[in-house]
């Protein structure tokens, strides 16, 4: 019996379209995460896409998606015989409920598990791709596959199978499972949240039915060779986990899912009380014989398209579809996560960017689904041999079909903003920006979805139906995924697309009007062709082969819609050529893949000319001529120039700049080659070659502006308001340039190159003499004259010596004092300025105007850091600081001589009225200001751990200021996204993590770490100390360019006065990667008689090396490390919490015990607990009593 | 007035559900008889413009229907043999829906037509109940209201009377007579009565050919005389179907009755009165014999 019912629902499945199209999903999804770089689900980096973490991720990442599935197949199953109202028959026969309920659960459960089962295969398969780059797999282990599936996949979908066939048996109601659905995906998204607090983290590793939160416990440790290799063991918190939630699932199904109890019919809705019967008047039978008139065109559209938008509005799926996307929106505004956690301001271009990231899931399922409900309604409902043979054109039914969709979307898009505009409202955003919401929402979003809309409604027309139809769009829309990586990047062949819409509150739209609008011509004229060809294939009545209706098509269509399929052709053609014309003709296209290819061949060519001897500068006078309004700059620059090497010059490698025109470089005896195109690199041949020390004037001069319109790569440093170029980005480079270098191991051998050598080692005194800026770059005497429109402010490096006005454009004349890194920049824009002078240096901040919030918190951090500087590592060396904003588009600061461009994104949109918010602006600024120290005072050797001296150092005495000002514990926050940002990206590391001394211009270990490295020194060795030993480093290298100085030369310094036991510990921090394990495991608390408290604290502890694969051993630790109590959580700063207890304890490796007697308000306690230590997981080093 | 000529269709799959139709249909009642399969839908699905014929011409009123379907449709009135509707909408708001896309442009007549016609549907009290969740009755007298709705000049009814009560089938039936007059009405049916009932004219369809046709007073009279019937056991109907032309075989109080056609009286028959119902089976069972022979 319970047999037939299995074999019953089984056999049922396997005939329904739905069946093969979620199977198909599913399949896709991971082949195309395995198969393509494009789609990501688990791995990435070196970890492997068929290792055991990724597919166990992939696998549970999907369980979510499940539920879905589950729904659909379980819940039918539930509901199938209420739904196709077989109640009656199945009920009237001799079933044995228990047998009959548990046989279709079992045989429901066994589809899902079959159509989950596409999961791994997908993954399986995907990788097991000729075209997958082999770098990015392991070998192929079965058994990681089907531990996954069994461990994870079955027992989670048995829970859920368990709970829908419950709610189905309680409600009978499909729209309740979706509800719950929802309601379980929701909630586990607030969970989430709660799961991060270190004091839930078990518990929610044992109460997440999906098994997610449970994986991440216990591989929260993994380093990516655990990750490749480590099976997990089914003990611990997976066992029981599962344990749990099988249970669970067995007592809903015994419990809800009627298994006991009969069968019955399910009560028919009550109606609604009677109202007092209708009494029906009498009709004339003339009134009958009211004939039909004409209804215009307009008023049956019109009546359609409403019916058509009721349709799907009112419909269940789209209101529990509507809520989840208001939820998505609304909770990146009531919890925004800017920079470091700080929240910007709510700009307009931050909420259109939240509106269209809340809407693109319900917009594909409304191209996907809706799109098929609507143009099958008809036929679906049953209706359509009424509604089709009644006196409405075909034109009216297939433009207000599109139109309700097109609406809807508008309609969506219209609320989400009115959602926007109150919170910016409510937020005191004084200025609200109507034009931007509506150009970038309406032409740069709608109307490329809209023709999404023609193209899904032409697939379902031309589909036999409407699953076939869903599919197609559905493969249709995976192939524009992986499109990219198939060398069709190139926006022409994407649907819809127009090039990338960058928004900068300084430049506005900038140049994407134009471009955009070209390709939405583009696009226009192909969906004109589109529309006239669905409309042609309209299907009215029964189906009828395409063929049949092909017969008719041009019947159909008339001669105005083969006008209009002419018309679309022309625009496609003609605008398609103006934008081929502009994009590859004009300029320069090639996909990442071609750019690869050249940067392979390029180093394979001339990689042998690395140290050839090369001019480097040493006087620098530019003249550069900027048009705002054509995005045009004029330069010339002329720079005396050495060979200040031993061989002489015969040739020298020049690099053409990028975006520029009418190169010209005139030297005395010297030529310029032709161009190579595919490098745009030249060789400048000297007749006779300069010897060495010898010193030539080298006249630069050249053109910069982009023809017409570019499909990618667009040149964002040279716009109407804000440019911004720094003089490599400007001027052609000479020698052998190592940034040209392909980095991703995997991409480079696959073009037979050995693994990048990202620096030099650290011991090759041969490039002691070379900056790390380059080669080619030393210290400068600078001038420049820089000319802008009259209304925008021009900045470069330098004092201004003169401010003119001349044939209607701005000049100005900067001049810098004393020599200078070869490192300079110009900006120009219109921008409000605020000065103020302290202790003899003009701080000036140049600004947006909309953007004046922290301005005043930027001019601080400057006079703080100067006053700190100044004292603690000499003096500054200009009497003039200036920052200036430019356009989002680079989301940078950058330190030149006396001048810090700024972006807007980091910074001065923060909104720092909540004070317990990371202070970004002062940070970056203070961090900035200390380059005037590391960087411009003191440079660093071409060699390996070149960032550090610079980066790590400004991290620092940014610290420092930033401590000054707000104390230890608020540093806390900060340090703690400084170590989760190490921990996190070594994770992803693409050759090889190396330790602090040696970092290979890697971000996350000189900046990151290095933050909190420098912080543990300054804890360990004293401010005094280390500030000293920074000090005589600084004036051991001020200025100085032969040599400079290494890591080598820091570490000797920071060791000078330092007993040996802190000698080691520099090691550890600088020579090795060690990382500390240390967790606050339990605490227990006994009041003592005196009113206080006693704490016994379970720590475990352990020190640990790691090689830069990521493979850890273990080291004896015995350490001295704080342990300190707050009355508050110490991240809520702003609460300014106490420290109620605070001393090092010495800590041994594994368990350690320890007894503090603290004050009764004692609520927190932590080990290591402002982050002194780079721990593996600071998060479990805070207990909460 | 509506003048079908040599339609054929055959389906993609290769039934040929119509083989060179020829009607010519005057004003009032038309009754097409014919089995279940028979290609009366298609064939009314055809005339409704919902369907492509392969061959032939369909002309109503000098509306060429293949040609110009639109012409057609505001003319027409359809109700299909199948059908459900939209969920979730009353059945006034329906039914004034499907009459602005019928042409009734003007709200006020267009209102109270609406209504009339729910009120002669006998379904003015549920008018703001949802269609979809009407009894197959109350749905099928909905199916008949939107049919009548602008005044039809044809009107076409598959299967009108499936699932009525007999009060309500004949409301139905005299509805149709006094709106009948001056309209070409199909009355597609495989009950015999309601085309005796209600038809002056009448074709029977079978295998996608018309078998018959003419007007069923004449077609009846043609028969008289030659129909015999006898009352007899299950066992005895067996042998006698293999030996003569029995074209019908019905139950009366659990005793079999055949229906002979012949000329000649049969033994042990008596003749009997003949009706529509033998003039159907007659004609059946003629085109049974022929297949065969």
């Amino acid at each position: 019996m319970i047999w037939q019912l299995i074999r019953f629902e089984w056999r049922y499945y396997l005939r329904q379209p739905s069946f093969y199209v979620t199977s198909i999903l599913f399949f896709l999804m991971t082949f195309f995460a395995a198969s393509s770089e494009s789609v990501q689900i688990g791995g990435g980096g070196e970890v492997w896409g068929n290792g055991p973490f990724a597919i166990s991720q992939t696998m549970l990442v999907m369980s979510i998606f499940s539920m879905f599935l589950v729904v659909n197949f379980v819940g039918s199953t539930a509901l199938r015989n209420h739904a196709s109202q077989m109640e009656e028959l199945v009920y009237s026969k001799p079933l044995v409920s228990w047998q009959y309920q548990l046989g279709r659960f079992i045989g429901a459960y066994a589809v899902v598990a079959l159509v989950f089962a596409f999961v791994p295969l997908g993954t399986l398969i995907g990788s097991l791709m000729p075209w997958v780059d082999q770098e990015r797999f392991g070998p192929t282990v079965l058994a990681y596959y089907v531990q996954a599936f069994l461990m994870f996949s079955l027992p989670t979908l048995f829970v859920l199978s368990a709970l829908f066939f419950a709610i189905a048996n309680k409600f009978r109601s499909m729209m309740a499972m979706y509800l719950v659905a929802v309601g379980v995906f929701v909630l586990y998204v607030i969970a989430g949240s709660f799961s991060r607090e270190p004091a839930y983290r078990t518990l929610a590793a044992l109460l997440d039915p999906f098994g997610l939160r449970t994986f991440a416990d216990v591989a929260r440790y993994w380093t990516i060779h655990d990750k490749n290799s480590q099976m997990l063991s089914f003990s611990g918190v997976v066992l029981y986990n599962r344990l749990i939630w099988l249970s669970v699932g067995v007592v809903l199904l015994l419990a809800f899912g009627g298994v006991f109890g009969k069968l019955t019919l399910a009560a028919k809705a009550a109606g609604k009380k009677a109202k007092a019967a209708l009494v029906a008047p009498e009709f004339d039978l003339e009134v009958l014989k009211t004939a039909a008139g004409k209804s215009s065109f307009w008023q049956q559209f019109v009546l359609r398209t409403g019916f058509e938008m009721r349709q799907v509005f009112f419909s269940m799926p789209f209101i529990i579809l509507g809520l989840f996307c208001i939820f998505n929106l609304i909770v990146p505004l009531i919890d925004p996560q800017g920079f470091y956690g700080t929240a910007d301001w709510p700009l307009t271009q931050t909420m259109v960017d939240v509106i269209i990231d809340s809407t693109g899931l319900l917009f594909i399922i409304i191209t996907i689904y809706y799109c098929a409900e609507v143009v099958w309604r008809e036929r679906t409902s049953g209706i359509g041999d009424i509604v089709d043979s009644l006196p409405v054109s075909n034109m009216v039914f297939w433009l207000s079909k599109l139109t309700a969709v097109w609406l809807l979307m508008a309609v969506l898009y219209g609320v989400f903003m009115l959602t926007t505009l109150s919170y910016q409202l409510l937020n005191g955003m004084q200025t609200l920006d109507i034009n931007q919401y509506l150009i970038r929402l309406g032409y740069f979003q709608l109307l490329p979805a809209m023709m999404a809309v023609v193209l899904a409604f032409v697939i379902q027309v031309l589909s036999p139906n409407k699953y076939v139809g869903m599919l197609i769009f559905v493969v249709y829309f995976v192939t524009t995924l992986v499109l990219n990586s198939w060398g069709f990047s190139h926006r022409m062949f994407h649907f819809g697309l127009s090039p990338d819409a960058a928004f900068s509150d300084l430049n506005r739209f900038g140049w994407t009007l134009e471009s955009h609008s070209w390709y939405m011509l583009y696009w226009t004229g192909l969906v004109l062709g589109l529309f006239v060809l669905g409309y042609g294939f309209y299907q009215r009545g029964p189906a009828q082969s395409l063929q049949t209706r092909g017969r008719l098509f041009r019947y159909q269509i008339g001669l105005n819609g083969q006008l209009v399929i002419a018309l679309g052709l022309v625009l496609f053609a003609g605008s398609g050529s103006w934008i081929y014309y502009n994009t590859r003709v004009l300029n320069q296209f090639s996909t990442a893949e071609q750019q690869m290819d050249i940067q392979a061949d390029y180093e394979k060519m001339l990689k042998k000319h690395q140290d050839d001897p090369i001019l480097v500068a040493s006087d620098v006078k530019a003249t550069v001529d900027i048009v705002p309004e054509q995005r045009l700059v004029r330069a010339t620059v002329v720079q005396q120039m050495t060979n200040k090497f031993s061989l002489p010059i015969s040739k020298m490698l020049v690099h053409l700049p990028q975006y520029s025109r009418e190169v010209k470089i005139e030297v005395p005896g010297g030529t310029l080659s032709a161009v190579d195109p595919r490098f745009n690199t030249a060789w400048l041949e000297f007749a006779t070659p300069l010897a060495p020390g010898a010193v030539t004037s080298v006249v630069i001069s050249l053109v910069r502006q982009t023809p017409g319109f570019v499909d990618s790569n667009v040149d964002t440093a040279l716009v109407e308001n804000g440019t911004f170029i720094n003089n490599s980005e400007l001027l052609p480079m000479f020698g052998y340039q190592p940034g040209m270098e392909l980095q991703a191991r995997h991409e480079r051998s696959k073009r037979d190159l050995a693994p990048v050598q990202r620096a030099f080692k650290l011991e090759d005194s041969r490039r002691y003499n070379e900056s790390s800026f380059g080669r080619g770059e030393d210290f400068i005497q600078f001038e420049m004259t820089v000319s802008t429109a009259p209304d925008q402010i021009a900045i470069a490096p330098g004092y201004l010596q003169k401010e003119w006005l001349e044939n209607g454009r701005k000049y100005f004349h900067y001049k810098m004092d004393k020599p200078m890194f070869n490192f300079y920049s110009f900006l120009s824009a219109r921008l409000a300025v605020k000065k103020e002078l302290h202790n003899g240096v003009s701080m000036e901040v140049y600004y947006h105007p909309d953007h004046h919030w922290n301005v005043d918190r930027m001019l601080m951090s400057l006079k703080d850091s100067l006053d700190y500087f100044n004292e603690a590592f000499g003096p500054y060396q200009h009497q003039q600081l200036r920052i200036i904003e430019f356009p989002g588009y680079r989301q940078f600061a950058q330190a030149f001589a006396n001048t810090v461009p700024f972006s807007e994104q980091i910074g001065f949109i923060s909104d720092l009225r909540d004070d317990s918010e990371i202070d970004m602006p002062y940070y970056v600024t203070a961090h900035e200001m200390a380059h005037q120290w590391w960087g411009h005072q003191v440079g660093s050797a071409n060699v390996q751990g070149s960032a550090v001296i610079p980066e790590t150092l400004a991290q620092y005495s940014a610290l420092r200021v930033m401590e000054r000002k707000y104390g230890e514990v608020k540093l806390r926050k900060f340090l703690k996204y400084e170590l989760d940002r190490y921990l996190r990206d070594r994770g992803g590391e693409q050759v090889e993590e190396l330790p602090l001394l040696r970092a290979e211009n890697q971000g996350y270990i000189h900046y990151r770490k290095g933050s909190v490295v420098m912080m543990s020194l300054k804890d360990r060795l004293g401010v005094a100390v280390l500030d000293q030993n920074l000090k005589n480093f600084l004036q051991e290298f001020q200025y100085k360019q032969t040599p400079y100085p290494t890591t080598l030369d820091l570490v000797r310094h920071l060791k000078t006065g330092v007993n040996a036991q802190d000698q080691a510990f520099i090691d550890d921090l600088f020579v090795n990667i060690t990382l500390f394990d240390l967790r606050l495991k339990d605490v227990k608390r006994e009041e003592l008689p005196d009113g206080q408290l006693k704490l016994t604290l379970t720590i475990h502890a352990a020190k640990l090396t790691a090689d830069g694969k990521g493979v850890e051993t273990e080291q004896p630790l015995s350490e001295l490390i704080d342990i300190g109590v707050f009355d508050q959580d110490p991240d809520a700063f702003a609460e300014q919490p106490k420290q109620l207890y605070w001393q090092k304890h010495l800590l041994k490796s594994g368990e350690n015990n320890l007894e503090i007697i603290v004050s009764k308000e004692a609520k927190f306690v932590g080990v290591d607990p402002l982050i002194k230590l780079i721990d593996r997981d600071a998060a479990d080093n805070i207990y909460k009593l | 007035m509506l003048a079908i000529k040599n339609l054929s269709k055959t389906y993609d799959n290769g039934v040929k559900a119509l083989a060179d139709v020829s009607l010519n249909i005057p004003k009032g009642m038309y009754g097409l008889l014919g089995p279940n399969g028979a290609g009366k839908s298609s064939l009314m699905r055809t005339i409704a413009t919902l369907q492509s014929a392969d061959a032939g011409s369909i002309n109503f009123d000098g509306i060429d229907v293949l040609q110009n379907p639109n012409a057609l449709r505001r003319t027409l009135g359809y109700l299909p043999q199948d059908f459900n509707v939209y969920p979730r909408i009353s059945a006034f708001d329906l039914l004034d829906h499907l009459a602005v896309l019928k042409g009734l442009a003007e709200k006020k007549s267009r209102h109270e037509t609406v209504n009339a016609l729910l009120a002669h549907t006998n379904l003015f009290q549920h008018k703001d109940k949802a269609v979809s969740s009407f009894s197959g009755g109350m749905r099928q007298r909905f199916g008949i209201a939107q049919a009548l709705l602008g005044d039809p000049k044809l009107l076409i009814v598959d299967e009108p009377t499936a699932g009525l009560d007999p009060e309500e089938r004949n409301r139905f039936h005299n509805l149709l007579v006094s709106l009948g007059e001056e309209k070409v009405i199909i009355l597609s049916t495989h009950i015999v009565d309601d085309v005796a009932e209600l038809c002056p004219q009448m074709a029977v369809l079978a295998g996608g050919q018309i078998l018959l046709q003419g007007e069923p007073l004449k077609l009846v009279d043609e028969l008289q005389g030659q129909i015999w019937s006898k009352t007899v056991s299950q066992a005895e109907a067996v042998e006698l179907e293999q030996q003569l032309p029995v074209i019908s075989k019905r139950l009366f109080a659990g005793r079999t009755v055949l229906n002979v056609f012949a000329i000649s009286q049969p033994q042990g028959f008596a003749a009997t009165p003949a009706g529509l119902e033998d003039v159907y089976f007659s004609t059946l069972f003629n085109s049974r014999q022929r297949q065969s022979a």
